[in-house]
């Protein structure tokens, strides 16, 4: 490889890294703190907050001269504005006034959604940016805490009989374990599940305190449906909808009238999600009352994007026993609508073209929700309905003095190897602290892309991994000392030590990697966490020392002409 | 030296004994979580004031609830479940040491829960289970790349060093909690860097140094890489022990657990690794001998007999055309040789 590749790789390389930092550096440098605060609300607060947002804007457009030029905050307009002037084929004008934007709307409704969208889209990029940036930790940040009791009552009430005290204390175990389950594949490191006297779970989880979250966490999974959709009682409430315009439901969407349905259906709602992820009633659909299959027959669910729409798609796997059931199911319903309901919502309706066996594909769910359901399908059921009685934000567990006391602690470590690494090796030795910063450049970058969860300890840990990977140039720097010593050139040298350094470090760098993506892929909580950092570390290790070292002592010998290496604190006996 | 390595890991598992296990910190055992509030609102009672307050309570966590100004915290503190009588006792240390600073009047006691722990303990066995897993995989590609003997040595010394450092834990009682499991993984991680890079300098001078004895080429394959070895432990050691002076709580016992680990692992990368090899080899070479004899009544006589021991040498690198005997045939396995191309590609 000539060295203008290797440069160019390690320059793209570097790109990429940064693209993956960014969001990082964006949330935690650039957004202001009000906005961070808004990302972390519900979806409701958040159109509350467009919405308002909007009115105000308008109001505040209207106020101004109409041949002012448009004010900075408002230059977003100008983007559709512009469009509607192409359009009409009407000359774009080079400055904006406030009556040119204006103008190029049909009214004030539609400036009033333009600015919506525009704020809407603020806060929700803010909420998916979030999700792709370092996380502090319970311990340095501090996070949400939510108290969450075990509903045993209505356990027992389906049950049909009072639980055993054994029964209940089983019941609470397994719950705990599901949430710990689900809470660990969602992500979230390092959080806080404790059980909490007779039938409470406490959870601390690190991150903003987004109620939205923990609600993810405790969805049951009975309440994934499949009903065949009745047509002829269909038909009945369409004539009975047709005849009483505006009165055939009452608030909770229940029907008035429910004797016009005949027996074993109900009436449901269909719903879609708007621009904000909030679910909106489109309309009614009658099903069977009794599901065709429930969620517990379901094996598996995965996510993936339609090829051609890049809208979600979520595929069920069912076991064999609702597998049969299926099939018989849909034989026995060919040609008829099959409608998925989630939460006694209708999600997603389709024809059944042929006999399915076990496998389902759906469209219709938003790719959070998809998400989030097949995370809680695949973690398994939950033994009793759990419910949040409150939550609250809560402060750092480690004071502020004790951070910095532990940054600073850290930060001493890494600079100590690093001026050791000078004194001792010299020039290389800068050529080392070079590769090592690079090394802590792409491990940050990499866990940023991963939403990982920091805590001062896993900070530590990032930080011995990167000084451990000293290693690495220390024994190339030991094996070109070694050919240096030998007579050869410094070229020459520089050659033969990494050529014969690179099995040690491969072999010995593989072993590790193994032992870490073991850990990684089977372990849980902090474990895997760890683990991960550990390969993390590794690769990028590797990768600075043989590959942006190397380049760097070419490029010393062959571009610059450099005869002797500086490698030595000492004079090299030759 | 194996020897002072067994003394060490049997006085470990006697401290375990006599100590009733490990020390496991408020990740692993249950605890009592109070939700305290410090009255009048606006007393200036910040959380560094809570905190200092609460400074005599090993194993502290505190938190503040929503905003600092309402001046509600969460208080947790260790306190085994079963113990009512020290629960209730904790209880009155937590009241007094508030009382004291902030006067008895002004302390709320919003709600007191006993908390289960937050790890169950089968997460340590779940680790252990994993680890084993992870030690297959490793003796797996260790004999891949060098030779079961090889292999099996890197583990055992794996094992050696997280033998001993349990050992200490137990023996000190120092805190075990979810960051001593992360400094276990580190130390794994960095020992078997240690250990191979010696096998390999091994393995590498088997071929450049063919006749001589199996421990005369151990010797100079780690004094070769003694400057490395040492320089790695050197600023590995700088880096946790200067997190160990100027830290504190859990990564100050984080970076100790460090230091214990960086000194076992390169002690066990010098003096264990490769006398197991040694050890190993030996004992395979006698029970040969002792075949023999039994066969033929003496030892074979030759030119084969003084280098009986380096013919038996795991010989990654014999090449198989410079007249093997047949011993050695037996061992230098077949994968030895796309190693060897590519090796010399890359020297080219």
């Amino acid at each position: 490889m000539s060295k203008r590749f290797r440069f160019v790789v390690i320059l793209v390389l570097l790109a990429v890294a940064f693209s993956f930092l960014y969001p990082t550096i964006k949330w935690y440098v650039l957004i202001p703190v009000k906005d961070k605060e808004l990302a972390a609300g519900t979806r409701n607060q958040i159109k509350l907050y467009a919405e308002r947002e909007a009115g105000e804007a308008l109001k505040a457009l209207l106020a101004f001269d109409s041949l002012e030029n448009l004010p900075e905050e408002y230059l977003f307009l100008t983007q559709s504005a512009k469009e509607r002037f192409k359009i009409e084929k009407k000359p774009v004008p080079k400055v904006w006034s406030v009556e040119d934007v204006l103008k190029s709307f049909a009214g004030r409704a539609e400036v009033l959604v333009e600015l919506e969208d525009h704020y809407r889209e603020e806060i929700l990029s803010l909420k998916e940016l979030r999700s792709h940036t370092i996380q502090l930790g319970l311990d340095l940040k501090g996070g949400m805490r939510a108290l969450i009791q075990a509903d045993l009552k209505t356990l027992e009430e389906s049950q049909g009989s009072s639980l055993s005290p054994e029964e209940k204390e089983d019941a609470i175990r397994r719950a705990l374990e599901i949430l710990n389950n689900r809470i660990d594949q969602f992500g979230v490191t390092e959080p806080q599940i404790r059980r909490s006297g007779e039938d409470m779970i406490t959870v601390e989880l690190p991150g903003e305190a987004d109620p939205e979250r923990m609600r993810k966490f405790i969805q049951g999974k009975g309440l994934l449906n499949f009903h065949i959709v009745n047509e002829e009682a269909l038909t009945l409430f369409k004539g009975y909808q047709q005849a009483n315009p505006g009165a055939y439901i009452d608030e909770i969407g229940k029907i008035l009238q429910p004797d016009i349905l005949p027996k074993g259906t109900i009436l449901i709602g269909v719903y879609e999600k708007d621009a904000y992820g909030i679910d909106l009633l489109k309309g009614f659909t009658v099903v069977n009352s009794e599901a065709g299959l429930s969620g517990n027959y379901i094996r598996d669910a995965r996510v993936n994007a339609d090829q051609i729409t890049g809208k979600p798609i979520v595929h069920f796997f069912l076991t064999r026993e609702g597998g049969d059931i299926f099939y018989k199911l849909t034989s026995d319903n060919v040609n008829k609508t099959m409608a998925v309901v989630l939460d006694d919502k209708v999600k997603a309706q389709a024809r059944i073209a042929e006999p399915i066996r076990d496998a389902v594909r759906v469209t219709g769910f938003a790719r959070e929700e998809a998400e989030s359901l097949a995370l809680v399908l695949r973690t398994g059921a939950l033994p009793v309905p759990l419910d949040i009685i409150n939550q609250v934000a809560i402060g750092a567990s480690l004071g502020e003095d004790a951070i910095q006391q532990g940054v600073k602690a850290i930060t001493y470590g890494f600079i100590l190897v690093i001026i050791f690494m000078f004194l001792y090796y010299k020039g290389s030795g800068l050529i080392a602290d070079l590769a090592l910063m690079l090394n802590l450049y792409f491990i940050v970058s990499i866990l940023s892309v991963f939403n990982f969860t920091l805590t001062l300890p896993s900070i530590a840990g990032v930080v011995l991994t990167v000084g451990m990977a000293v290693d690495a140039n220390v024994i190339i720097f030991e094996r070109i000392k070694e050919e240096y010593r030998l007579g050869k050139s410094a070229k020459a040298a520089i050659k033969a030590g990494f050529a014969k350094a690179f099995w040690a470090i491969l072999d010995a760098n593989i072993t590790t990697f193994i032992a870490a993506l073991a850990l990684s892929q089977l372990g849980k909580g902090p474990v895997a966490g760890f683990a991960v950092t550990l390969a993390v570390g590794i690769v990028s290790s590797m990768f600075t020392a043989l590959f942006v070292s190397r380049l760097i002592f070419d490029f010393g010998t062959d571009v610059l002409g450099i005869k002797k290496i500086s490698i030595s604190w000492r004079r090299m006996s030759r | 030296m194996i020897s002072l390595s067994l003394i060490f890991i049997i006085a470990g598992g006697v401290g375990f004994y006599l100590q009733g296990g490990f020390n496991l910190g408020i990740d692993f055992t249950a605890g009592l979580s109070q939700q305290i509030r410090i009255n009048p609102i606006g007393a200036a009672a910040p959380i560094e004031k809570v905190r200092q307050a609460m400074s005599g309570f090993e194993g502290l966590n505190l938190q503040v609830i929503g905003n600092p100004d309402n001046q509600e915290f969460i208080v947790k503190v260790q306190a085994p479940q079963e113990d009512r009588d020290f629960q209730e006792k904790m209880e009155m240390r937590i009241f007094d040491s508030l009382a004291e600073e902030f006067g008895q009047a002004n302390i709320e006691i919003r709600s007191t829960d006993f908390v289960g722990p937050r790890y169950s303990e089968d997460l340590l066995g779940q680790t252990v289970s994993i680890t084993i897993v992870a030690l297959v995989l490793i003796l797996l590609y260790t004999a891949f790349r060098f030779h079961f003997i090889f292999a099996a040595a890197a583990v055992i010394c794996l094992l050696h060093d997280v033998a001993i450092m349990l050992g200490v834990l137990v023996v000190f009682q120092m805190e075990v909690t979810t960051t001593t499991a992360a400094a276990i993984l580190t130390i794994i991680g960095y020992s078997l860097n240690d250990t191979i890079v010696i096998f390999d300098r091994i393995r590498e001078n088997r071929s450049l140094l063919r006749d001589t004895d199996l421990a005369t080429l151990i010797n100079t394959s780690i004094t070769q890489s003694l400057g490395r070895t040492i320089l790695t432990s050197l600023t590995t050691l700088m880096a946790v022990v200067s997190i160990y002076i100027f830290g504190t709580g859990e990564i100050r016992n984080f970076a100790l657990n460090m230091i214990i680990g960086v000194v076992v692992g390169t002690y066990s990368t010098i003096f264990i690794a490769s006398s197991i090899v040694l050890g190993w080899q030996r004992a395979i070479e006698r029970r040969r001998r002792a075949i023999e004899l039994k066969k033929f009544g003496r030892l074979p006589a030759g030119p084969s007999a003084p280098k009986v021991e380096e013919a038996k040498v795991p010989a990654i690198e014999a090449p198989a055309a410079e007249k093997p005997d047949s011993e050695r045939a037996a061992i230098a396995v077949t994968r030895s040789q796309p190693v060897r191309k590519k090796r010399k590609k890359k020297k080219r």
